[in-house]
C-alpha cells in the first residue's frame, strides 16, 4: 500500500542514487589524482631512489600514468575500473584488483563486527540510562560514554594491545589469524574490534539516551500509557523505533570515520586489510594501489549511505513517502 | 447529589513542583460523575481541567509534588493504587480521548497496530486478527469509510478529523466505564467539530459508561452534557445540572464565560466580550475569593473565601452573592 517499496518507485530511487554515486566516485578519484600534483615528492623518484636514471624514472612515471593530464588519468582509471581492472602495483607488479579484493573481507569483517558490537552495547546502555534519567547509574554511564567518545581508536588500540596481549597474553598481538581457521581468526579479531567499537559505544549510548528521552515526552507516548500498555512495550516498541532514527543517520555519516579508524587499528594490529594496504601504499607513493583502495572505500561509503536511506524508509513511513515523491518528481 | 455515582472526587488537591515553588494546580476539588452521565468540565486554559483528567488516569507529570484527597471509582480510591494496578485499569475501565489528534498518535506505527495494542489490556485473550477485526468494525462505527485501508495507513496519511475519529474509536474499543474526552475538538475546524460532537452524542445513546467532557466551550457543553462543573484557577466555582446552571448561572465567572460566547446576532466589527485580567498566580494563591480580582461584583466579603452554596437542587456556586 505504500508507494516507496513498489517496483517503479524503487527503480527511480535506485537510478537517482546511482547517478549520485557515480558523481561521488569520479569526484573523489579526480581529487585523489590532483593530490599527486600537490603532495611534494615525485612518486617515481621516491620509489626508485636518488640514483635512478632519468630514463627509468620516466618509464615508471608512464607506468603510473603520471605523465598524462589529470582528466585523462581519471578517464583511463575509470575505463579500466569498469572492466574490473584497478591497475597494477608498480612495486610488486601484482594486480591492484587482486590486492584490494584480498584485503577487503578482513576490513569488512572488522568494520561490521565493530559496528555490531557498538550497536549491541550502545542501544541497551542508552535505553537503560533514558529510563532512569538522573539516577546514579545514568550519571556513571554518562561519564563512561563521554570518555569513550573522547578517546581516539588508536589510543584504545595501543592500550588494549599493551594490557591484554603483552601483559596478560590473553589475545594474540599481531595479524588476522590462520586463514580458514575460524576460531583463530575470531581470537585475532576481538581486540581490533573492541578498539574500533569503543568510541561508538559511547556515542550511540548518548545518542539513544537523548533521543529516547525526547520521544518519551511526546504526547503519543502518553496515549500508549493511557491505554495501560506495559512500560516495556511503550519504551521498547513505541519509543525506541523513533529514537533509533537519529542513530541510523549517525551510522551512515560515521562509516567514513569508522574506515579512518580502521586504518589505524589495522596498522597497529598489523592486520591485513584495506586500511593497512592504503597506509603502506601512501607511505611509498604507490598511487595505483592508493587509487584502487580509495575507490573501494568510497564505494563502501556510498553503499552504506544507500542502506541508511533504506533503513530510514523502513523506520519512518513519512520518509518513505517523501523519498518516493521527491524521486518521482525528479528533485532530490 | 444523592444519586449513586461512579466516580467520586473528594477534596482533591494537586501541586506541581517548579523552580518558583509549588504550583497549586487543583485545590479542594469535589466532583461526582453518575452512571451513564455526561459531565462537562469548563474553564479557561490553566484552570486545572486537564490536570483533573490526567489525575483520573494516574498519569500526572513527574514534577507532581503533592496529591491529597481521593478519586474513587466505584468506591475504590485510585490514589492508593500501585502503578501496576493503575496500569490494569487504564484502557479497561478508564479511557481517554486526547486533545490533539495530530500528536497523540505515534507517527511510525500503523493505525491498525496502535488500535490493536490499545485493546490488549481490555481483551488480553484475543489475537491480533480478532483485535483488528474489532478495530475495523469500530472505525466504521465512528464514520470512517474503507476501514481496511485506514488500518494499514499511518497517522500522517489521515486528515485531522479522521485522526480524531481514530482516537475516539480507540477509546470506545476499550468499552470503558469512564470515558474522558479532553477537548476532543479544539484542534479541528468547525464543520468537523460539529460532526465529532454529533458522533459523541450518538455514541452516548448506546454507550453504557459515563463521559467526562473537558472543554472551554460552554456552547458544546450545553449541547452534550447532563451536568457541568465550572473550574477556575484549580477550583470548582460552580457545578450543577446543565439546565439549572445555564438558566441561573450564579457565579460571576460562569456569567462572564457565558457572556464571552460569541453571539450569532452580533454586528460585524462589534468588540468581542472578554474577561479582564488574568488567572491568579497559582504559586502564590491570593487569599479570599479566587475570582475577586477580576470580578465586577466584588465587595468587602470577598476577602474571605466563599464555600460552595446551594443555588438550586444539586446546583452549587462558590460566591458570597448566592
Amino acid at each position: 500500500m505504500n508507494g516507496f517499496w513498489s517496483k517503479g518507485s524503487l527503480a527511480r530511487y535506485g537510478a537517482s542514487r546511482l547517478a549520485t554515486a557515480v558523481l561521488v566516485l569520479v569526484g573523489s578519484i579526480a581529487l585523489l589524482c590532483s593530490l599527486t600534483l600537490i603532495v611534494p615528492g615525485d612518486p617515481a623518484r621516491i620509489l626508485l631512489g636518488a640514483r635512478a636514471t632519468p630514463e627509468l624514472v620516466e618509464t615508471f612515471r608512464q607506468q603510473m600514468g603520471l605523465n598524462l593530464p589529470l582528466y585523462e588519468r581519471v578517464f583511463v582509471f575509470f575505463r579500466h575500473a569498469l572492466q574490473g581492472d584497478l591497475g597494477t602495483d608498480v612495486i610488486s607488479g601484482r594486480s591492484v584488483t587482486d590486492m584490494v579484493m584480498a584485503a577487503l573481507p578482513n576490513t569488512i569483517v572488522l568494520a561490521l563486527s565493530a559496528i555490531g558490537l557498538a550497536v549491541l552495547l550502545g542501544i541497551p546502555i542508552g535505553c537503560y540510562a533514558a529510563v532512569r534519567p538522573g539516577s546514579l547509574l545514568d550519571q556513571v554511564l554518562a561519564v563512561f560514554s563521554v570518555s569513550l567518545v573522547a578517546t581516539p581508536s588508536y589510543v584504545v588500540a595501543i592500550l588494549l594491545l599493551y594490557f591484554f596481549s603483552v601483559r596478560l597474553g590473553w589475545f594474540p598481538v599481531l595479524g588476522a589469524g590462520e586463514p580458514g581457521h575460524f576460531l583463530d581468526q575470531l581470537h585475532h579479531l576481538i581486540l581490533p574490534m573492541v578498539a574500533l567499537a569503543v568510541g561508538w559505544v559511547g556515542y550511540i549510548a548518548r545518542l539513544v539516551r537523548s533521543s529516547l528521552l525526547e520521544v518519551l515526552s511526546e504526547p503519543f507516548i502518553r496515549t500508549a500509557r493511557a491505554y495501560g500498555q506495559p512500560e516495556r512495550r511503550v519504551v521498547m516498541k513505541y519509543a525506541l523505533k523513533l529514537a533509533c532514527i537519529p542513530t541510523v543517520a549517525i551510522l551512515g555519516v560515521g562509516i567514513g570515520e569508522l574506515m579512518g579508524g580502521a586504518v589505524f587499528v589495522e596498522v597497529i594490529f598489523n592486520r591485513p586489510g584495506l586500511g593497512s594496504l592504503v597506509f603502506d601504499a601512501i607511505r611509498v607513493r604507490n598511487y595505483p594501489v592508493v587509487q584502487g583502495c580509495i575507490l573501494i572505500i568510497v564505494a563502501i561509503f556510498v553503499v552504506t549511505n544507500l542502506l541508511v536511506d533504506f533503513a530510514y524508509a523502513w523506520l519512518d513511513p513519512r520518509v518513505r513517502e517523501t523519498l518516493g515523491r521527491a524521486r518521482s518528481g525528479g528533485g532530490a | 447529589m444523592t444519586r449513586e455515582s461512579l466516580v467520586d472526587i473528594n477534596n482533591l488537591s494537586i501541586d506541581f513542583a517548579t523552580g518558583r515553588g509549588a504550583v497549586h494546580a487543583l485545590r479542594d476539588v469535589n466532583l461526582s460523575v453518575g452512571r451513564r452521565r455526561i459531565v462537562g468540565l469548563v474553564g479557561e486554559s490553566g484552570s486545572g481541567k486537564s490536570t483533573l483528567a490526567l489525575a483520573l488516569l494516574g498519569l500526572l507529570p513527574e514534577n507532581t509534588s503533592k496529591v491529597t484527597g481521593s478519586i474513587e471509582l466505584d468506591g475504590k480510591d485510585l490514589l492508593g493504587l500501585k502503578p501496576e494496578q493503575l496500569e490494569h485499569l487504564r484502557g479497561r475501565r478508564i479511557a481517554m480521548i486526547f486533545q490533539d489528534p495530530m500528536t497523540a498518535l505515534n507517527p511510525v506505527f500503523t493505525v491498525g497496530t496502535q488500535l490493536v495494542d490499545a485493546q490488549r489490556n481490555r481483551h488480553p485473550d484475543l489475537g491480533r486478527k480478532e483485535l483488528l477485526k474489532r478495530a475495523a468494525a469500530m472505525l466504521t462505527r465512528v464514520g470512517i469509510s474503507d476501514p481496511g485501508a485506514r488500518l494499514a495507513a499511518y497517522p500522517h496519511q489521515l486528515s485531522g478529523g479522521m485522526r480524531q475519529r481514530v482516537m475516539i474509536a480507540m477509546a470506545l474499543l476499550c468499552e470503558p466505564d469512564v470515558l474522558i474526552a479532553d477537548e476532543p475538538t479544539t484542534a479541528l475546524d468547525v464543520t468537523i467539530e460539529a460532526q465529532i460532537v454529533d458522533l459523541i452524542k450518538d455514541i452516548q445513546a448506546e454507550f453504557s459508561g459515563s463521559i467526562i467532557f473537558v472543554s472551554h466551550s460552554l456552547g458544546l457543553i450545553s449541547e452534550l452534557c447532563d451536568e457541568v462543573a465550572v473550574m477556575y484557577a484549580g477550583k470548582v466555582v460552580e457545578s450543577g445540572p446543565t439546565r439549572s446552571l445555564f438558566a441561573r448561572p450564579s457565579h460571576p465567572y460562569t456569567q462572564a464565560l457565558l457572556a464571552c460566547e460569541i453571539d450569532p446576532d452580533s454586528e460585524p466589527g462589534e468588540r468581542l466580550v472578554t474577561i479582564k485580567g488574568a488567572l491568579p498566580d497559582l504559586v502564590d494563591v491570593p487569599s479570599g475569593c479566587i475570582f475577586a480580582d477580576r470580578c465586577p461584583a466584588r465587595f468587602e466579603k470577598c476577602s474571605q473565601e466563599p464555600a460552595l452554596r446551594e443555588v438550586a437542587a444539586g446546583h452549587n456556586a462558590a460566591c458570597w452573592l448566592v
